[in-house]
């Protein structure tokens, strides 16, 4: 049990709280809401199954009687089981704590002080917004292991009171004064950002996907054979590289419109708002989502250009804060802009950090490209050897021949691309308040870390770089990832970037070059 | 930069060498993974006869391999694995082909621990764990004498807690 969650033996309304009258429900049209969309998964594919079934054989009826009464069955009991949580869940905010008790087999108590929540975000799916409702969660922004350690989770609750408990929640004793309204907006979605959504690589997965789905249906509905005969027959009609540029645009084209959809839902009426302390992303054309934390726990930001919009002069801004996890799902809420012309994540960094994001980064020495160049020769070898060893154990026709080779061409005009991309990405600086580092081509990331943010160095040099005399130099830090890398820089002046960034951490480990390296140090004292 | 670079600067090694008896540990560490893998190959390569060269031949690889290792490695390492502590910073030094120098504030730790692997037991030794707020990973000195670890990680529990705010 850590320090913010506590199991309480006393019965609620009974620990001296201010009022046991204080004791709210969660909204009681939660049974309904359950009801409805369980219902509508059920009856909905009942609607797929049972007309099949009745053309095909006389199992028809049997077939509707079952679908029908599985429908009622599990949409009933939902109902009532959804009824009964809402009946033993309570929760209340008094001064100084938010709880929550509930559970039909376990009671569970959950207690979160006040002073230690920093998030609150409120979702709402589109039969949640049909009704007024919200689901709020309540996060400390401590890092845990289990999802549910330390949060709060009212789902659902009306929106009027959601919206409410979001500000009294995220007020602060000394911000009490600020008026609540003063929310201003840092930016604002605009429908025209909507042609940066589909330059991502996950149209290209998407694309592949899509691929690969025509086969698995074409072998649920037992002709697999069918996707090859189609290419074939296309192959003997255009010519097989018509067919199979053309095969490639569509695939991309459908990869395209599913992301543009994607991001459509995730984006739309985007709007980023500062008032009191308090950063708020709100967006979502389906699913509603409003994010919010405490700007004390912003820790810097990162404008991250991924390839593809970073050639459409687009950017997308990520914020450093304590607690924001940066793995792949949470990536989103992490982000405070999304795709956009530079100018607009440009803009709101120079708002979050008090001072633009510097542009004349100090460039890298060349040995920081050479070493790059050498892993794309490494990448070309490791090619040519792959198509040889195909061409000669496999054997294909002149056509898969040909295709092979471009496809390693192709592939060794990009890895020498991506390396001198990379090589002039890579640069650092050192403003009055943070540590500035670029890296990186395909995802070009510049993180601007909060030089109080940073608790520890991580400095590490290879054989290969110790040859060269380069070095990568990693602060650390509670924000995020959790570190921020100068990867490549001369070895002195990294050094001499780590102990300018926080005065007096690595200073007392540092010598003149040259000094006697090995000799000190006995063992033990 | 803060000097006017009239002299280049380089990280100067951590005072302290690990316990002495870290090598042996060592050196037993890389023959118990060696016979992990080699036993079931050696066992196989006899019950199986067929395939007892496609066996054994690995296996005599492993354990060559394994065995360099073993007698080379962990002298080379005792060499250059290095850690200090001092008023203000714990400060270590690991590896030889990925060198990692690692400095953590006592301003920003957050939890020590002192851990015994089985084998580690064997030798007396201990390691310190040394964890801030960064998901980079803890900061460990994993080769000290047992009573040397537990007297480390009570000073700087000590330290630490007399350090207010939350250390991110």
């Amino acid at each position: 049990m850590s320090a913010t969650e506590e199991e309480s033996p006393t019965p609620p309304g009974a620990d001296g709280g201010p009022n046991p009258e204080d004791w709210h429900t969660l909204d009681p049209r939660t049974a309904l809401v359950t009801a409805i969309l369980l219902f509508a998964i059920f009856a909905g594919s009942s609607v797929l199954i049972v007309p099949p079934i009745w053309l095909q054989s006389d199992a028809g009826p049997a077939a509707l009687a079952w679908c029908v009464a599985g429908t009622v069955l599990i949409t009933v009991g939902s109902a009532v089981a959804d009824h009964l949580r809402w009946r033993t869940t309570r929760y209340r905010l008094t001064d100084t704590r938010l709880e929550m008790h509930g559970g039909i087999l376990f009671k569970r108590r959950r207690s979160l002080a006040r002073e230690r929540i920093r998030n609150v975000d409120l979702t709402a799916n589109i039969l949640l917004r049909a009704f007024g409702l919200v689901r709020l969660s309540v996060g400390t922004g401590e890092k845990v292991s289990e999802s549910e350690g330390q949060s709060i989770v009212l789902d659902p609750i009306s929106r009027a009171e959601g919206e409410c408990l979001r500000t009294d929640l995220l007020r602060r004793a000394g911000a009490v004064a600020a008026d609540p309204a003063a929310e201003t907006a840092l930016a604002v979605w605009s429908p025209r950002w909507v042609r940066y959504v589909p330059m991502s690589v996950f149209t290209l997965l998407i694309a592949a996907g899509a691929a690969g789905a025509v086969f698995q249906v074409a072998e649920w509905f037992g002709v697999p054979e069918l996707p090859v005969e189609w290419a074939r027959s296309l192959a003997d009609r255009f010519g097989a590289w018509p067919a199979l540029l053309g095969a490639i645009v569509v695939f991309v084209v459908a990869g395209a419109i599913g992301m543009t959809a994607l991001g459509l839902e995730s984006w739309w009426n985007y709007r980023l708002e500062r008032g009191a302390g308090v950063l708020r992303v709100r967006r979502g054309l389906l699913t509603s989502r409003s994010t919010s934390f405490e700007e004390s726990r912003v820790r810097g930001v990162e404008l991250v250009e991924p390839l593809g919009i970073r050639l459409a002069g687009a950017a997308r801004l990520d914020v450093l804060a304590t607690g924001m996890r940066a793995d792949a799902e949470k990536q989103e809420a992490a982000t405070l802009v999304p795709g956009s012309p530079r100018e607009v994540p440009l803009a709101v960094a120079e708002r979050i950090l008090g001072a633009s994001l510097p542009t004349d980064l100090r460039p890298h020495p060349r040995a920081a490209r050479d070493r790059r160049l050498f892993r794309a020769a490494l990448v070309i070898v490791g090619l040519g050897a792959v198509v040889g060893v195909l061409v000669v154990a496999v054997r294909p026709t002149a056509f898969w021949t040909s295709v092979l080779i471009v496809a390693a061409v192709v592939g060794s005009v990009i890895a020498v691309a991506v390396a001198v991309d990379g090589a002039r990405s890579l640069g650092h600086a050192l403003t009055p308040d943070h540590l500035v580092a670029r890296r990186g081509s395909v995802r070009r990331s510049t993180a601007a870390l909060s030089r109080p943010g940073i608790i520890g160095w991580r400095i590490r040099q290879s054989v290969f770089q110790r040859r060269v005399g380069v070095l990568t130099v990693t602060a650390t830090t509670a924000a995020s990832r959790g570190r921020y890398s100068v990867v490549d820089v001369g070895s002195a002046t990294g050094l001499d970037l780590a102990d300018e960034a926080v005065p007096g951490l690595l200073r007392p480990f540092l010598e003149p070059v040259g000094a006697d390296a090995e000799g000190v140090g006995a063992r033990g004292d | 930069m803060s000097d006017p670079q009239a002299t280049a600067l380089q990280l100067r090694p951590p005072r302290n060498r690990y316990d002495r008896r870290v090598v042996a540990w060592w050196r037993w560490s890389a023959i118990c993974w060696t016979a992990v893998i080699a036993l079931p190959l050696v066992i196989l390569g006899i019950i199986v006869a067929p395939a007892r060269i496609w066996l054994l031949v690995p296996a005599a690889v492993v354990i060559v391999i394994g065995g360099a290792l073993a007698v080379a490695l962990p002298l080379w390492w005792y060499a250059k694995h290095r850690w200090e502590v001092t008023e203000h910073a714990v400060y270590t030094r690991t590896g030889y082909f990925w060198q990692t120098w690692r400095v953590a504030p006592m301003s920003r730790i957050q939890t020590v621990d002192t851990t015994r692997g089985p084998l580690q037991r064997a030798f007396g030794l201990a390691t310190v764990v040394v964890t801030t707020a960064s998901a980079a990973g803890p900061v460990s000195i994993a080769g000290l004498d047992d009573e040397q670890a537990t007297e480390i990680a009570h000073d700087l529990t000590i330290v630490t807690n007399a350090t207010p705010g939350d250390a991110t």
